[in-house]
């Protein structure tokens, strides 16, 4: 492939055969006098593609080429503590967040994400590698993101796992599925402990379950007569789940197989006990 | 700002939902991307009430709204229209769009702001026939002459209604489409054409190419396709033109271009399609006989169901201006009157009674040529009417080819429209129109109607007893709606039955005697139960899950008992609202389901004590 501009020493933008705009990072390839064809593609560490509607020279125009390192280092940390497969295009919406991200730190700005709970609760790792993000760009920088930002760069790294590009997605779900665990949470009087390894796998198992309903691979209605018999033993839960299931249909048209609302109802006895 | 009112700003100051040519958002800017950046007015979007920052970058236009940037973007996307765009999660799933089906999707689109005139001309047409078949009026008087005219109108015309519907849905300039319909139909051409046979010329060279003479007059496919050419060559010449040259020249080179290119090629192309597809539907009932009218019968109002009978319509269109009838209009008689047949038997059968009277009304109305009402409302609901109404049109249909039986006129299909019709025998349009209706009666009740949402569950009558009790205000403020509060569990009643207050004091008192249920450890909510068994949790504020317990302070334990006006809560207003939160505090009966009703009792002011809700158990 042919590299084309420089970004700093070791990271520059190539184009492939098929002529689409590559982010690459390895060993001296920015060094190089660019244009130029690279002969051996070993050199590549790592390759990143630009997501749809961002031109991959305006971007990297206007953000800073230290924040776009950041960004790869956070990548690196994410890489580890998250052991996934990371999408390809974190890189240039990464860069662009935490750009703008220490920007508004510096003029004193707070965004406030309205998600947070939802985030920290449902998202606990990709937090964990936003609050190392925060730790390394006060190392490099200087400066101290607001810790709220743990969980808008959890966000990217929640996205690079599943391959969505579109952010708006992710918020969606991840709204939904905060608006599930509330109704568990007010209608069974239940005050969810986040740290604890069973909230953890309920809000998992929740996660799931509006990923299903997204790629409509909903489990199916198998077991109807068990639901019915769970009907008599935990009315209680079975009414949340209802309410849930109206809830979820009125607002998104989704529908509640039976199996789903079985192991709802399941999972949320168990967290109740 | 008002959410909806920054939406619409928003749209405004970036040049429109036309400039917009794709919107996204992260978790914190909307990202636009514009078809031309210069409309855009950055200065004055930056300055908007509730946008942090708006700037250019990556070739997008970023506009930092911050936490509601959710919301906003949900606002542009509905009042915009900008539906297309949002790939929504949902059940929606992702349809592969082929060709055929845009194709069939935008000749619907054009078709239908065209309905008006279409159903008024066809309205007038059939007055025509019915006063002149009875005698009423003479048939060559002035009366009948005019009236010939208003209904023959708007297929003569055609081209010019449909450039504006094309022009509107391709996103391209209608006056200049206008002028293009006036290409094909200006004497220059259309007299010419017409006068073919006497002179036996068919073409006019320019510049050396043939000009196909004609008759452009009731044609659909050469305009539709003229206008959508138009809007490649327009947005063409727009770029190319410098801008100050644009008011001179670009109309001029546009016209230039198009009347020529749609005289030579695409008016010819687009007349033999036309011709094609109505010697091609003659051909499949000529062949195939009573076969191509069933098919054609039964699949009609799955048509219906996709908007797609708008596709046939330039044929029926092409096939009444050609012969003066169409073999398609019978089996649309048959489908409208199958689904009122359907629908009646469903009023028949079913025994809820609200649906019995829409069933009722939809049925008579769809006797007329109104089916929507019918199919979305009753057939489609209970899926197998709908399939035995699909199964009458298609018999009747095939008997309809059987006696060659046509409509003359494009009248809304339905009993009014009977007259328009002619077979072998008129008796027959009779008889067929009676078939569609019991044929389709028959056939539901046979296969009846699965009623699975029987009687609404009535747990709360069986527990009632007559009894009511009253819940006292836990708050001083202002009392509003459930509706009113900003968080969709709360505002559609899903957590419980209640009402909100936006709170004056930041303290929150028992309001009757009992224990509490539930006191979370981010102290922003607390569940009680009262000694009678009601259940109530206080939220206080929106969100403020968030801020982790910051700004309360619990004064009692989860499982304590208390007593009416027992402090329970106190909260830093100011700083809550400091934080970015909206304080107005949901109070719900989470067991409402237990009880009849939940009723606010209370006027707009309220203070502890105070009487707030009343529950009718």
């Amino acid at each position: 492939m042919k590299v084309i501009k420089k970004v700093n020493n070791n990271v520059a933008i190539a184009i492939n055969e098929k002529g689409q705009e590559l982010f690459v990072v390895g060993k001296g390839l920015g060094f190089r006098k660019t244009p130029y064809e690279l002969d051996n593609n070993d050199v590549i560490e790592k390759i990143y593609v630009s997501p749809k509607n961002i031109k991959m020279f305006d971007i990297l125009n206007d953000i800073p080429i230290e924040d776009i390192c950041l960004a790869e280092e956070i990548i690196q940390i994410g890489r580890e503590i998250l052991n996934k497969e990371l999408s390809q295009n974190i890189i240039l919406l990464l860069s662009d967040h935490i750009s703008y991200a220490i920007q508004r730190t510096k003029e004193g700005e707070m965004i406030r994400n309205p998600l947070e709970w939802e985030i920290k609760s449902i998202y606990p790792k990709e937090v964990e590698v936003g609050r190392r993000a925060i730790e390394i760009i006060y190392n490099r920088t200087g400066i101290e993101l607001p810790q709220s930002e743990s969980t808008l760069i959890a966000l990217h790294f929640v996205n690079a796992q599943l391959n969505i590009e579109d952010m708006k997605e992710i918020t969606k779900i991840t709204k939904i599925i905060g608006e599930i665990l509330s109704i568990i949470k007010y209608n069974l009087n239940m005050d969810f402990d986040e740290s604890t390894h069973d909230f953890t796998r309920f809000a998992t198992h929740i996660k799931y379950f509006a990923y299903r309903q997204i790629n409509n691979k909903s489990f199916n209605n198998e077991n109807e007569s068990i639901y019915n018999f769970v009907k008599d033993k935990y009315p209680k839960e079975v009414n949340c789940v209802e309410k849930i299931e109206k809830f979820l249909n009125k607002n998104y048209d989704w529908n509640c197989s039976i199996d789903e609302k079985l192991y709802l109802v399941l999972h949320i006895h168990r967290l109740a006990s | 700002m008002n959410i909806n009112n920054m939406a619409r700003e928003i749209v405004n100051l970036v040049g429109g939902i036309k400039n917009i040519s794709d919107i996204t958002h992260c978790a914190t800017r909307l990202r636009l991307v514009l078809k031309d950046n210069e409309k855009a007015d950055i200065k004055k979007l930056d300055q908007l009430e509730g946008v942090l920052k708006a700037q250019y970058k990556g070739g997008q236009m970023q506009i930092v709204i911050g936490g509601k940037v959710g919301k906003v973007y949900a606002a542009v996307i509905k009042t915009e229209g900008l539906n297309r765009m949002d790939s929504s999660t949902g059940n929606k799933k992702i349809k592969e769009k082929n060709p055929l089906t845009t194709v069939i999707e935008t000749i619907a689109g054009i078709f239908v702001p065209l309905l008006p005139p279409l159903v008024g001309c066809g309205m007038i047409t059939a007055f025509v026939v019915i006063v002149t078949n009875l005698g009423w009026v003479d048939p060559s008087s002035g009366f009948v002459e005019i009236l010939r005219m208003i209904g023959n109108l708007i297929f003569y015309f055609m081209p010019f209604f449909l450039a504006v519907s094309a022009a509107r849905k391709f996103n391209t300039n209608e006056f200049l489409a206008i002028a293009l319909a006036g290409a094909y139909m200006h004497p220059a051409i259309l007299d010419d054409a017409k006068a073919i046979s006497t002179t036996g010329i068919d073409m006019i060279s320019f510049l050396g190419l043939p000009i196909l003479l004609v008759q452009y007059s009731s044609s659909v496919i050469p305009i539709i396709l003229s206008v959508w050419i138009l809007s490649y060559v327009y947005r063409f010449v727009d770029r190319v033109i410098p801008e100050f040259l644009q008011v001179l020249l670009t109309p001029m080179i546009v016209l230039f271009i198009m009347v020529p290119l749609q005289l030579i090629v695409l008016g010819p192309i687009g007349s033999y399609i036309g011709n094609w597809l109505v010697d091609g539907i003659d051909f499949l009932f000529a062949t195939t006989g009573i076969f191509a009218g069933a098919i054609l019968g039964f699949f009609r109002p799955i048509l219906v169901m996709f908007g797609m009978h708008y596709s046939i319509m330039p044929m029926q269109i092409q096939q009444l201006s050609a012969t003066g009838a169409s073999v398609l209009l019978p089996s649309a008689l048959a489908a409208n009157l199958a689904q009122a047949g359907s629908a009646f038997a469903v009023f028949y059968l079913t025994k809820d009674k609200t649906m019995k009277s829409a069933a009722g009304s939809s049925a008579i109305t769809a006797a007329f040529g109104i089916t929507e009402p019918a199919i979305y409302g009753v057939n489609l609901k209970y899926k197998r009417p709908f399939f035995a109404a699909c199964a009458s049109a298609g018999l009747v249909s095939g008997f309809f080819s059987l006696v060659n039986a046509r409509g003359t006129a494009l009248a809304l299909p339905g009993i009014l429209a009977l007259p328009t019709y002619e077979a072998n025998n008129f008796i027959f349009m009779v008889i067929g129109l009676v078939m569609a209706v019991v044929l389709a009666f028959v056939f539901t009740v046979v296969i009846g109607i699965k009623e699975d949402n029987i009687s609404n569950q009535v747990i709360g009558i069986n527990k009632g007893n007559g009894k009511q009790l009253v819940i006292k205000s836990p708050l001083k403020g202002i009392v509003k709606d459930l509706l009113e509060v900003d968080d969709k569990t709360f505002s559609q009643n899903i957590v419980g039955k209640g009402v909100a207050i936006v709170p004056e004091e930041g303290k929150v008192y028992a309001p009757f005697d009992g224990e509490v249920l539930s006191l979370f450890n981010t102290k922003h909510a607390i569940g009680l139960k009262s000694n009678d068994g009601v259940e109530v949790l206080i939220h206080i504020g929106i969100d403020t899950v968030n801020l982790a317990g910051k700004h309360f302070v619990t004064k009692v334990e989860k499982n304590q008992k208390i007593n009416k006006g027992d402090l329970l809560i106190e909260f830093d207003i100011n700083e809550i609202q400091k934080e970015g939160y909206d304080t107005i505090t949901p109070i719900v009966i989470t067991n409402s389901g237990d009880y009849l009703d939940v009723i606010r009792v209370s006027g707009d002011n309220i203070t502890y004590n105070e009487d707030l809700l009343k529950i009718f158990a």
